[in-house]
């Protein structure tokens, strides 16, 4: 039932159109046959249709309106039609970058590459194979956070596209694995929902990289995406989340990573734009000696609001985790960051760090930060450190000393704050397109 | 409501209507809460007509609110239908010498290092005529009284300072504020009442007079601080004696107007019973403190140590409004066996060039939690606000949890906030090097958390530190080996 676009729309209209939806949809939906997905979304749906979209003073939505958002926009809340003619898309991909390539096209995709090595395997959420129902059984849904997140239950009860990936055993691959998120409000708002299975097993190494971008950047998208990334003992994973060209979108990505034994994780994810952007990032290590590396980069001017959580839940000794996330707040835009870190009682001997540090550049800018710790083991070393301020004044005399007018040493010291941001990230092609992303954003400011 | 609490709420009233008028004499009130009941405060305690509808105001807002749950605490459900909210100073038979006083109290003293007289009086044994506690109190009332200090109790200050107590009451912490703030308003016993007038910086430790005048104010105390331009005054609350209390709840409030480049200490120390090592029986201490630095250049410094209590949950907060204004938090709380606390501050800038600092120390032992909670917001117009803030949690043995939330809201680009927590356990290593020269563990793990807790400490009035030191020291005995 669409929604009638006279009568005002209500957090209730919405969620009784979702679980409407749900329920005209169970047979489609893939996955359908198979009892436990059926099961598991249907208790997503209940999960959604009970919580609904956050709202008032909900703790972990308190500084992101993102349900008001929603109900302001008018995006066409039915599933996007099939896409009858794949529409160019090449231009919006990186040239340089190159690698295993998936292109989504609001919701859908619309091209794979072929050439995957044998340590590789890749196929569509909407077209798995008999020989895959176990390893959805095993591994679907098993670490999303559906249970408390209403946009996670949403995307577990009704997301019919996406991909499942696997790296064998003891491989490495070479190349990494692109993935885009293409959204394009040209015949009309877009609300799609894509759903990553990923499976790095025993002793094996990949990189990932997502990039989501608004083709249509004046019109507010709206794209609800889980991924839930498994580390096998010893496996290695670099993840990069790109959302450099999310001007307008609303976008809400969940992303849950399991470690095992010895694994070792690096997620970079930098976000320079977006109505609205909510980041879940949560990581649970589930095996000793894990290291896992968090470094994000948000650049908000504007009226943007980015949003990062990030969670690191330490129930197995030994691991260390550490944690990075700057930003930098213009114009009339909000940043929100919480990290939160649990340590078990069984995880002694943890060592986790975080640091969240940001510059405020605008009067009207701000900024809403919580680090929390939570820990329920004595032998652990876990600390946090936030910081919200301006470019340090006597950094800027130095520069000055040296010949530098103010605004070319503001912009210096900028620029320096955030490429640290670069050094994680080990694909120099994307690296590069990064540095150019951060230099014309602030250059452009030093030369206003 | 339940059934049950209605067929309480209904006996309760329908007592009052049959009996009340002859058991006007009575010492206390019957259980439950209800119109009727604090009307019989009210009237008990002598007040004027404009208090008790202030007191009614505040129940009908408490009936609209609801009990956070926000808190990382856990007890049962508190049923306010079963609680006695009336009851007078029971006069005790008291023991004539110390003999008869419980010698584990006794012990206790002795460790705090508390004076022969003083452990007289706060066992309630006759003090002899030579240190007449009254009349000491007298002499301090009168050198008060030559300054124009007003400093009495919150009931004398209800009929004999009207117009002050209609003024600031409830206007830094507001009747509907929340849960616990509603119920001390609607039913609050008793607590202090200090003026300083301007420019009169107070000659003593407010704290000073306190102990030897503490009087019994019961589980809703409440307490306002008023500064004038210029002033200063230094308080301190409570009493590093233990304190035994048959009381379950405390929701107490304590309120701080500082004016124009008026300063105002507030110290707490904070001992009340926490429960057995099972985690039976506690206090409950739910407190709501806040201070406003109202005027230019004003300060307001708030220092606790934490040590009692089975859950503790208070916030002492400034409001910054002033400009220039300064906010300080220190804070050592300690929790043991089944303790629970979930405490800090809310730093609020409004005013331009206002600071704040806070420095938090939480110490776990046994099965306790223990919470940091604070806010730091800088509102848009709060130019070149400044805060500092550090929280440092230590952990004792594995079976207790250390938690931070800090919040930190920043609306202005010229604030300045930073942030830092560390949680981590004592070093074995100073264990050891203790050890070596002689230091059994036990004390070993007092010296440790002592300079640990240092920068708080050293906030104290002087006989104070001394105290809570030894207070550190006994909270943890026996947490370790």
């Amino acid at each position: 039932m669409p929604v009638d676009p006279a009568m005002k729309t209500t957090e209730q209209n919405l969620r009784d159109h979702f679980t409407e939806q749900f329920s005209d949809l169970t047979q489609s939906l893939n996955g359908g046959q198979v009892p436990e997905i059926k099961q598991l979304r249907s208790e997503a749906i209940k999960a959604f249709t009970q919580k609904g979209f956050p709202q008032g003073k909900e703790e972990e939505y308190k500084y992101t309106p993102i349900t008001k958002a929603l109900l302001r926009s008018e995006i066409n809340l039915q599933s996007p039609a099939e896409v009858s003619m794949i529409p160019p898309f090449n231009e919006h991909l990186l040239p340089e970058l190159k690698g295993h390539i998936l292109v989504f096209w609001n919701g859908r995709l619309v091209y794979s590459s072929e050439d995957f090595p044998e340590s590789l395997e890749v196929q569509q959420m909407d077209q798995l194979g008999a020989d895959r129902e176990d390893l959805m059984v095993k591994y679907f849904g098993k670490i999303s956070n559906y249970k408390k997140d209403a946009f996670a239950a949403l995307n577990t009860a009704l997301f019919n596209h996406g991909s499942l990936i696997t790296v064998k055993e003891n491989s490495k691959v070479d190349l990494p694995v692109i993935i885009y998120h293409l959204s394009d409000a040209r015949n009309g708002l877009v609300y799609s929902q894509t759903r990553h299975l990923v499976v790095v097993e025993k002793n094996a190494q990949v990189t990932l990289v997502e990039i989501c971008k608004n083709l249509t950047p004046k019109q507010q998208n709206f794209h609800n995406t889980v991924s839930e990334i498994y580390l096998k003992e010893q496996a290695k994973l670099q993840l990069n989340k790109v959302q450099t060209g999310c001007s307008g979108m609303i976008l809400v990505d969940n992303t849950d990573i399991n470690q095992l034994e010895g694994s070792e994780l690096m997620c970079n994810t930098i976000t320079t734009n977006g109505t609205i952007v909510r980041n879940n990032l949560n990581i649970t290590i589930d095996g000793m000696d894990c290291t896992s590396h968090m470094n994000g980069l948000y650049l908000a001017k504007g009226t943007d609001h980015i949003d990062n959580h990030t969670l690191v839940d330490h129930r197995i000794a030994n691991s260390f985790s550490d944690e990075l996330y700057k930003g930098i707040i213009d114009d009339s835009a909000t940043g929100v960051f919480n990290g939160k870190i649990y340590v078990q009682p069984d995880a002694q001997k943890t060592n986790a760090f975080q640091s969240n540090k940001n510059i405020l550049l605008s009067d009207k800018a701000s900024m809403n930060t919580k680090p929390q710790l939570e820990i329920w083991a004595d032998d652990v070393k876990c600390s946090h450190g936030a910081t919200t301020g301006q470019i340090d004044a006597e950094q800027v005399f130095y520069l000055r000393t040296r010949g530098l007018d103010e605004q070319q040493a503001k912009g210096l010291l900028l620029y320096a704050f955030a490429t640290e941001f670069l050094e994680h990230i080990s694909l120099p092609a994307l690296s590069d397109y990064l540095e150019q992303v951060i230099a014309d954003r602030l250059y452009r400011k030093i030369d206003e | 409501m339940s059934k049950d609490d209605q067929i309480l709420e209904e006996l309760t009233s329908s007592e009052y209507k049959y009996g009340f008028e002859t058991a006007i004499d009575a010492d206390e009130a019957p259980k439950g809460l209800n119109e009727d009941i604090i009307r019989f405060i009210s009237a008990k305690k002598e007040e004027p007509e404009w208090m008790l509808e202030w007191r009614l105001n505040a129940f009908e807002k408490w009936k609209t609110l609801k009990e956070p749950k926000w808190p990382n605490v856990k007890y049962p459900e508190i049923n306010y239908q079963d609680i006695i909210y009336y009851s007078a100073i029971k006069q005790k038979a008291t023991p004539s010498n110390l003999d008869e006083v419980d010698p584990e109290l006794i012990e206790t003293f002795k460790k705090l290092g508390i004076s022969l007289e003083e452990q007289k009086r706060l066992t309630g044994v006759a003090v002899d005529a030579v240190l007449d506690s009254v009349s000491v109190a007298t002499t301090f009332k009168d050198k008060l009284g030559e300054l124009g200090i007003i400093f009495c109790s919150f009931s004398e200050a209800v009929k004999e300072h009207p117009e002050l107590v209609k003024k600031y009451m409830g206007s830094v912490v507001p009747v509907n504020d929340n849960y616990f703030a509603a119920l001390n308003s609607a039913v609050f016993s008793d607590g202090s009442f200090a003026y300083i007038p301007k420019g009169v910086r107070c000659p003593m430790e407010l704290s000073t007079y306190f102990r030897i005048n503490a009087a019994n104010t019961g589980q809703f105390e409440r307490t306002l601080i008023i500064a004038e331009e210029g002033s200063y005054v230094s308080y301190l609350e409570g009493c590093t004696a233990p304190m035994r209390d048959e009381n379950q709840l405390h929701a107490a409030i304590v309120e701080i107007y500082a004016a124009k480049d008026a300063e105002v200490k507030y110290s707490t120390v904070q001992n009340w019973y926490p429960g057995n090592k099972e985690g039976k029986g506690g206090i409950y201490n739910f407190v709501t403190k806040r201070g406003i630095c109202a005027g230019s250049g004003s300060k307001i410094s708030w220092t606790q140590v934490e040590t009692g209590s089975a859950i503790t949950w208070k916030y002492p907060s400034c409001i910054l409004k002033g400009d220039n204004s300064v906010g300080e938090f220190y804070s050592v709380a300690v929790t043991n066996n089944m303790q629970q606390a979930d405490t800090g501050t809310k730093m609020i800038h409004i005013g331009k060039n206002t600071k704040s600092r806070i420095v938090s120390k939480g110490v776990s032992a046994g099965k306790s939690q223990n919470s940091y909670r604070g806010l730091v917001q800088v509102m848009p117009r709060a130019e070149n606000a400044r805060n500092f803030s550090q929280c440092d949690s230590l952990l004792m043995g594995d079976k207790c949890g250390a938690h931070t939330f800090p919040y930190i809201e920043t609306g202005n680009k010229s604030a300045q906030i930073e942030h830092e927590a560390t949680t981590s356990k004592i070093g074995e290593d100073q264990i050891f090097y203790c050890n070596q020269r002689g230091i059994g563990t036990e004390d070993a793990v007092a010296l440790i958390v002592n300079g640990y807790c240092k920068e708080v400490l050293n906030q104290l009035p002087m006989e104070f530190a001394v105290e809570a030191q030894k207070l550190l020291a006994l909270t943890l005995e026996g947490s370790v080996g």
